[in-house]
Parts: C-alpha cells; structure tokens; sequence
C-alpha cells in the first residue's frame, strides 16, 4: 500500500487543510480489575503544516494521543482521522504502510534498536520504505549529519548519550521525509545544552512546513508551537 | 521488606517468566530421570532377556547403547539446565541494579535472587522426579512388549546423582549471573541496553542480499553474539543427543541386523545327512528352542557326503561358493599363556574349557563374512583358529595372546568373529589340519552360496542330486529373517527411548524460544512502530529461528552421528533406508522447531504495539 504525499514532506492535500482529526476519542485501559480513562471524549483538529504543543501532567493522555495519531493503538470509541483515512477501520497491514510513510515517530524513551549501530537504525526505516540501496547508504549520513552525529554513524545506542540517542530518533523520523512528525517529551531527559540542539532540530522542522505534534512540558519548544493544547484527565483545554 | 518476603513477591508477579521457567526445567529433570530409569531397565532387562538368545557381542552392543544414551541424557538435561537457569537469573540484572540503587547491600540483593533461584530449582527438581517416574513406569507398563520385564526398577542411586548433578549445575549457573550483576555498578545495570548482551566489537554491517527480513535476522543473530551462542551450544547438544537416539537407533539397528545375516550367510543353501543338517538347524535357531539337543557321532561315515555329490552341486548353473566343511562338537580348551612383564613372569588365562561346535573349513571357500576382530584364516593357516564371541569370552582371558586346544591340537585364535550360531559358541579351524587330526577324508556338511536369481533352478537341481539319498537341504534366508524380527524388537524399545526425549527436548526448546521472543518484545515493537507489518516481524522471527536451529541442526547431528557411527556401533552398515531416517529427521526437529517459534511470534503479531513497547 503506498500513500502519495510530495518529496518536501508536504502531503498533496495542500496547506492549511485539516489533515488530523479526532472526534470524541475515548481510550480506556485496563490495569487488573481497574479500568482507567486515559482519554474521554477528546476531539481536535490539527491542520497540515501546523506546530501543535500538548501539554498536560503524567498521566494525562499526551502519549496516548500521540500513539493514537500514529496509528500505534487504536481508541476503544471515536474516530481518528488522518489525511482522510479513519485509523480506527483500517487494518494493520494499512497502518504499517501509513506508519512507514506519514508518520515520523519520536519516542520519549528514544526506541533505537539496540542490535543496530545510529546509522543502521536510520536506514533501518529506509529499508522497510524498500527505497533504493542506493538511497539507503546515502539518506542515513546526510541526517545523522543534519544532527550533528556524523562520527557516531557506527555507534550503537548503548554506545551514545540520552542526547545523541535522541537526535539517531530524530533522524529515523525524518528518514521518509514523513509529512507528519509526533515527538513525544523529546527533551524530558536531556540537560540544557543537548535540548537546545533537539529544540533547533525542531525548529528546522517547523520552517520545512511538516505538521508537528509535540508533547511536551518544555516552555522553549512550546514558544515554537502555532497552538498548545492543554490536557488535563483525558480532555482538553485548549 | 523482607529478603525472602520480596524473593516470592517477585517471583510470584513474574508469573509468566516463573512458570516457563520452572516447566522448562521440570521438563529437564523429567526427560533425565525418565530416560535414565528407562535406559537402566533397559540395560537391566536386555541381557537378562538376550542371554540365550544373543552372543555375548551383541548383547555388549545393546548395553553399551542404553548406557551411553542414559550418560548423554544427563549431560544434556544438565547443560539445558544451565541454559534456562542462566537465561531466567539474567533478567534479573535490572532489579539488582534498582535494588541496590534504592539502597540495598549487594548481599541483601544476592540474598533475595539467590532464594528465587533456590525456589526454581527445588520446585523443578520435586515435579521433574515425579513426572520422571510416572512416565517411565507408563512406559515401561505400555511399551514393554518386546522385552519382558518383571517391572518398573527404579534405583534410587541414579536418581540421586541425576538430582545432584541438575542442582548443582543449576544453582551454580545460575548464580553466576547473580553474582556478576551485584558487581555491576547500579548505573550500568540500570541502563536498557545493558541486559541485552549486544557485541561493541563489530559494527560493520552484514553484506546481504537477501532481502530485508534476512538482513535483520542475521544481524541480531550476529551481535547478540553471547545469546546466539549459547543457545547453539544448548540446542546442538540436545540434537546429538536425539542424534544418537534416533539415527544412532536406526544405524544400529540395520548394522546389527548385517553381522547376523552376514555371520549366517545370506542365500546360503546348506546340504547334510538329515542328522546333520537338523543339528545345524539346532544350533542356529538356539535362541527359540525347546527341544534337547540329540547327541550325534559327526565322525560316522553315513555322514559322509561324497566327493562325487559334492562336486555335482558345485557344478550346478547358479552356485556362486560351495564350502564344504568338517562339522560336529569339541572340547575346546584354553591354553595359558606366559609373558614377561617388566621382567617378571606373567601367566595369561586359565585351563578353562567348553563343548563347542567346531567346522573345519577351507578359508578361500567359506560363504560367511563374519564381522571379526582380528582376520579371517588363509591358505597358510594350519594351526589358527577363529572362535565365536561367546566361546572367545567365556574361556580365554586375552583371545589374540592366547592359544587354544582341540583335540590335542594346538591353535593361535587370529579372529573373533560375531556369530549368531550356537550363540557365539563356535570355532572354525583349517580343514586341512582337522580331517589330518581326525583321520577324516571326507566332509559332513556342505554350504553353496547361491545367485537369488536362480534359487528355483538351484533347488531343483539340488533336489534331483539328492533324490534317493539320506542328505537333504535347506535354506537359510528364514532363519535369518526369523532373528532379524528379534533384533528388531528390541532396537525398537530404543527408538521409542529416544523419540520420547526428543520430545521432552523439543518442548524444552519451545520453551526457550518463547523466552527468547519474549525478551525481545519490545524491539518488535519498535520494528512495527516504524511500519513493518505484522507478518515481517513473524517473517524475522522465522529467519532467526530457522539460523540457529539450522546450526545447531549440522552440528548437533553431525556429533550425534559421530559418535555413534564411531565410538558406539563397530563397522557400521548404513541403508538407503538409514541414510532416509538420518536425513529426515533432523529436518524434521528443525521444522517442528521452527514451527514452535511461530507460536511467540504469532503473539508478538497481535498485540497491540504500544503494549508491545511498554516492555522498554
């Protein structure tokens, strides 16, 4: 399955354009005999090439939306839409594809693959796009170079600081030149300096006119944002 | 909280973990008491139920094998052992960290895993033993046809060692992670990556061509190197173990069944005076008499076939050997021998005696092709001597040093020669020397090895030759496939030994996988987070498993067939039919395994993938 979106990142349904919506997502998980509400009822939307910020407490839902826009999980009631698309109907095989080619993920706990070194786990990415091996050598070194890591291409991740591992995250994002970029808490670990660096990663992300979702507690990247949202208990304030 | 107190706590919130683990050594000691106990019988019942049937030769054979698998099977149960107990224990290395962060001495931390290792290997050892015994008294009151037997015998001694050995090896294996853990510095072992085993010292890329799903596979394969490893050691031994079991099984089986028919002699024909042919049959079928044994003068001229007979059925179109020979019974003695060992005099053997069947025979002529330590006679042979198994055991001391007596001859033993006739009590000499001894021109016996293809035209002409006359025929191939059915059976009691701990090995190793995928979970998650469907994590899964079982698969059969092709069977005969089975199943305990692999990763498929990175 593929999905068409242009080569700058830009989805073809032009900007400006509502490219993410929820509507009354609610997400129950269930923890032994407790249910707990992570979501309840939630709806937003967010435009194509808009920066959004949601913030909110531990505990409020933020991963949780964010796994959810990602097609990771699915709410236990409401639609996600995505580019058109109800996430909610689709089946894993066309949240693969949509995962691999619209979504650039960023993890809180960076999720490297341990067993690959920075560069393998770029191209990584790459090679489940199945683009060319030429592409493959190549697309790795110019992002780890975007983040600054280019003497650490042959480093495993056990190998480079929580910073570093962060920036590996963010250039597997970018490996597809995804249309929609999700962080989640990018600089909740990382001292002053190393989060300044992720901040202007996502500065750069933000001038490139990808549509961002950040959750996050950081006041400077939240000066970036076109919008904050406020979770508080699965809902928004906005 | 206290030491022990959190020890179960723990334990008790790993379900998962703890009931795998202690299923898979259960599994350990059930496979070892059982095929120990059942080999033990085995080798307890076999002799008693060869004796009289069999020659001293192969009943050694048979005995040697039911030992050798039961000594195997503890090496293998106890390196299985080592492998979940050291594979389970290193888990832990995290909580030691955390423990020890939160503020806990190193001792307290090696207190508490140290208990939960205690509870795992006693827990497995009391349900192992059980099930051990249940099942070999199942078995043995199931499949004990073959070879009678007046029960289960269970010693209490082999399953202590057993007991002792698995324990040992448990606890001590498994504490070694423990121990190595408390010596990390909290920091380290707090650190995700840490547990995952994962080798700094290469980080080139594998070169493959072979599409995406191998190219994961094998570089995991490769970088978890320590894992990678050790798994290949605990498979390979538990597939030579099956190795010697089942193909060992068969080898053995078909080799066995060879040294009979050749000892005999296949297509062989032998012609007598009707007494003497009787007697020969006597002694050949002596495993499943009843009758008494008629006692006969060999040396009485009725006896006698003449030269013109025997000269007529040489000639007959389709006789390929006609061994004509000098049968009947002797007093064979054993001559001592003396030998000077570090300057002193040494004397070798005794003045034991028996009663034997004795054939003078002409070396260039005899239909038989024994399997023989030693060498057969030669034309320059006039006083040596080739003795059956039982008669080389049963009266010399050293066979090859020693000299024999008959008939106040004396004779060099050149050859020891596996022999199915009078079981094993048999000796051939030149029949040149006895017929001078005895006084005999003639022959008593006549052996004509014939073309299969003409056995009808064959027996025709024999039976006009001998038309009118007091000698008679017959053949031999229903005697040897008459034996060949009591072989059978009792190699079957070991092919079913040994499909049954290839069966507890594979659920071991199903086991294992499990765990395998299991620690593995969450980089599944983050492979399908980045978009891989669901069907390539399976697809990686596969590759892996079927990259180790693969290895493990060569080397594991490769000792298993090595060791009982080398050291286990002597001159082993193999078949197409072997070859089949040596071929078949180790691709089919690759496949099964294989296959078993698919059951965690089928898991891994469905769950949902943010459940599947909560395991970071």
């Amino acid at each position: 399955m593929t999905f068409s979106h242009s080569g700058d990142g830009k989805n073809s349904m032009g900007e400006g354009q509502t490219i993410i919506r929820a509507i009354s997502l609610c997400k129950e998980h269930q923890v032994g005999d407790l249910t707990i509400q992570a979501l309840k009822g939630l709806s937003l939307e967010i435009s194509d090439g808009e920066f959004v910020c949601i913030e909110g407490p531990s505990g409020a839902g933020k991963t949780t939306i964010l796994n959810l826009i990602g097609g990771l999980d699915k709410p236990t009631s409401g639609d996600i839409i995505v580019f058109g698309y109800n996430l909610n109907d689709s089946n894993e095989d066309f949240l693969a594809a949509f995962r691999c080619e619209h979504v650039g993920f960023v993890f809180q706990s960076y999720n490297l693959i341990s067993t690959l070194t920075a560069s393998e786990n770029v191209a990584f990415a790459l090679e489940l796009a199945g683009v060319s091996d030429e592409r493959i050598i190549e697309r790795p070194v110019e992002l780890l170079k975007q983040v600054g890591l280019s003497d650490r291409a042959n480093h495993f991740p056990s190998q480079l600081s929580g910073g570093e591992q962060q920036r590996v995250a963010f250039a597997r994002a970018l490996a597809n030149d995804p249309p929609i970029m999700l962080v989640d808490e990018p600089t909740a670990n990382l001292d002053e300096k190393t989060a300044s660096d992720i901040v202007k990663i996502l500065k750069g992300l933000k001038q490139k006119g990808k549509t961002v979702v950040v959750a996050t507690h950081d006041q400077k990247i939240m000066e970036l944002a076109d919008r904050v949202l406020h979770l508080r208990d699965g809902s928004l304030n906005e | 909280m206290r030491t022990v107190e959190f020890a179960f706590k723990d334990l008790k919130r790993r379900k998962f973990h703890t009931s795998l683990t202690i299923i898979a050594l259960s599994l350990c000691v059930t496979a070892m008491i059982s095929t120990v106990l059942i080999a033990y019988n085995l080798y307890l019942s076999i002799p008693v139920f060869a004796t009289g049937k069999l020659g001293g030769s192969f009943v050694n054979v048979f005995s040697g094998f039911a030992t050798v698998i039961a000594y195997i099977s503890i090496l293998a149960g106890a390196i299985m052992a080592y492998f979940f107990v050291s594979a389970n224990m290193s888990e832990r290395t995290r909580d030691i960290g955390i423990t020890i962060a939160i503020g806990s001495s190193a001792n307290q931390a090696l207190g508490s895993f140290t208990t939960q290792l205690l509870f795992i290997v006693l827990t497995s050892c009391i349900i192992g033993t059980g099930a051990g015994a249940l099942l070999s008294y199942f078995f043995i009151a199931l499949n004990w046809e073959n070879v009678p037997s007046s029960g289960l015998s269970i010693n209490s001694w082999s399953i202590f060692v057993v007991l002792i050995i698995f324990a040992a090896v448990a606890f001590f294996f498994g504490r070694i992670p423990l121990v190595k853990a408390v010596k990390v510095r909290p920091v380290d072992a707090l650190f995700p990556y840490y547990l995952r085993g994962v080798s700094f010292k290469s980080a080139k890329s594998p070169y493959a061509k072979l599409g995406f799903s191998f190219r994961v596979a094998y570089r995991t394969f490769l970088r978890r190197k320590k894992a990678t490893v050790s798994t290949i050691f605990c498979l390979s031994v538990t597939l030579s173990t099956a190795a010697i079991a089942v193909a060992g099984t068969t080898v053995a089986n078909q080799t066995t069944q060879s040294y009979f028919r050749q000892g005999v002699g296949e297509n062989v024909i032998a012609i007598g005076h009707v007494d003497i042919v009787d007697q020969y049959e006597f002694f050949l079928d002596k495993p499943s008499q009843t009758q008494e044994k008629t006692t006969i003068d060999y040396l009485d001229p009725k006896y006698t076939i003449p030269d013109l007979a025997i000269t007529e059925l040489s000639n007959i179109a389709g006789v390929i050997k006609a061994d004509a020979r000098l049968f009947l019974e002797a007093l064979v003695s054993e001559r001592p021998k003396i030998q000077i060992v570090d300057q002193e005099y040494v004397v070798i053997g005794d003045q034991r005696s028996a009663n034997a069947v004795v054939f003078g025979l002409d070396s260039e002529q005899a239909v038989n092709e024994w399997f023989i330590y030693g060498r057969t006679l030669n034309d320059e042979d006039q006083y040596s001597a080739i003795l059956g198994d039982s008669l080389a055991s049963n009266i010399l001391s050293s066979p090859f040093v020693q000299s024999i007596a008959v008939f106040e001859n004396d004779f060099n033993v050149v050859g020891v020669s596996l022999d199915p006739l009078n079981l094993g009590s048999v000796a051939y000499l030149p029949i040149e020397t006895l017929s001078k001894t005895l006084n005999q021109t003639s022959c008593n016996f006549l052996l004509l090895r014939i073309d299969p293809a003409m056995r009808l035209h064959v027996l025709g002409e024999i039976d006009k030759t001998l038309n009118g006359t007091t000698m008679q025929f017959i053949e031999l191939n229903p005697h040897i496939q008459k034996f060949s059915g009591l072989l059978q059976s009792i190699w079957s009691s070991f092919t079913i030994l040994s499909l049954f701990f290839l069966a507890t090995a594979a659920l071991c190793l199903f086991t294992h996988m499990t765990l395998r995928t299991i620690e593995q979970e969450s980089e599944y998650g983050i492979i399908r987070a980045l978009g891989a469907k669901p069907r390539r994590a399976l697809t990686i899964i596969l590759v892996q498993a079927i990259f180790i079982t693969l290895i493990s698969g060569t080397i594991g059969t490769s000792i298993g067939l090595l060791v009982s092709l080398a050291f286990l069977i002597p001159q082993p005969v193999i078949s197409t039919s072997g070859i089949i089975i040596m071929i078949a199943w180790p691709l089919l305990t690759i496949g099964f395994l294989c296959v078993s692999s698919l059951y965690p990763a089928l898991k891994i498929a469905k769950k949902p993938i943010a459940s599947l990175l909560s395991h970071l």
